[in-house]
């Protein structure tokens, strides 16, 4: 969560779109009224080391047991897609805008099937992000 | 032996609900759920509270996916552990002084129609808002 100082909410929600694609997000939905923004994209997951060790690991299975079955490979990360959903909203008490921000994602393996899903919660990530959105405010109010 | 099989295989046909009566399938009787789902604040400011239950869903770890001032939806989506929690709030005009807040929530692949659950979030939202949550039947 950020304060801006400033009472113009169709500048931050401008300014919050212009970041959220500057990181490569495409807008699904947004709701101007109510300050809601959603973007997502969807990334490759694959840790290059991870997925070394896992066809290692397989190759070593199959020519161990003389038979190929084990699902290191089949299991190893593939695919990503990261979803954020911003709230903008004017601040009761002073005369500024609030900016919150929340971003989550869903890992997909190899072999198609839900790795995982969390809600990333890593301060520097967001703190990184509000960095930007800075940056797009500035950008937004001498219309670059 | 044949008979047997037969026999668990008929009766496990007459219990299995197929997947398509799912679809108008519910534990508690509709009064009951609405009464469970529902509250009435004693307000007019519509968006002001669906500002509200935007961020109180924030608060409690969803990610806002879907919203719209006119339907009065706002819909969010939260992990916990490997389920996803899905949940669904609408805002209508309940009569001239009041609103009213309906709230609907899925816990994987069962509809959560425990009661303290909806409590919680109407405590939460009461706190945010600065308005009483009052029950409705």
């Amino acid at each position: 969560m950020r304060k801006y100082d400033t009472t113009d909410e169709k500048k931050v929600l401008q300014a919050s779109a212009g970041a959220l694609q500057d990181l490569g997000f495409t807008i699904d939905k947004s709701e101007t009224n109510l300050g809601v923004i959603v973007a997502s994209k969807n990334r490759s997951a694959v840790n290059v080391g991870a997925t070394t060790l896992a066809i290692t690991a397989d190759l070593a299975s199959a020519i161990l047991t003389r038979n190929y079955n084990a699902n290191f490979y089949k299991n190893s990360d593939k695919e990503q897609k990261i979803q954020a959903s911003m709230i903008i909203n004017p601040s009761l008490s002073d005369k500024n805008m609030v900016v919150r921000v929340k971003f989550q994602s869903i890992v997909w393996n190899q072999s198609g099937q839900v790795s995982r899903f969390e809600t990333i919660k890593d301060p520097k990530l967001y703190q990184d992000f509000f960095e930007r959105v800075s940056k797009a405010i500035f950008l937004e109010e001498h219309k670059i | 032996m044949i008979s047997l099989i037969l026999g668990i295989s008929l009766i496990a046909a007459g219990c299995a609900s197929t997947s398509q009566q799912q679809i108008l399938a519910t534990e508690q009787s509709q009064v009951a759920l609405r009464s469970i789902q529902t509250r009435a604040f004693d307000t007019t400011d519509k968006k002001l509270m669906m500002r509200s239950v935007i961020n109180t869903l924030q608060d409690l770890d969803f990610l806002i996916q879907d919203s719209s001032l006119d339907l009065g939806t706002v819909t969010g989506q939260k992990f916990s552990g490997v389920t996803v929690v899905k949940m669904s709030v609408i805002v209508k005009e309940r009569n001239a002084k009041q609103l009213s807040v309906r709230a609907n929530a899925q816990f994987g692949l069962k509809a959560v129609e425990d009661p303290k659950i909806y409590q919680d979030f109407f405590n939460a939202l009461e706190k945010s808002i600065f308005l009483t949550a009052h029950q409705v039947d």
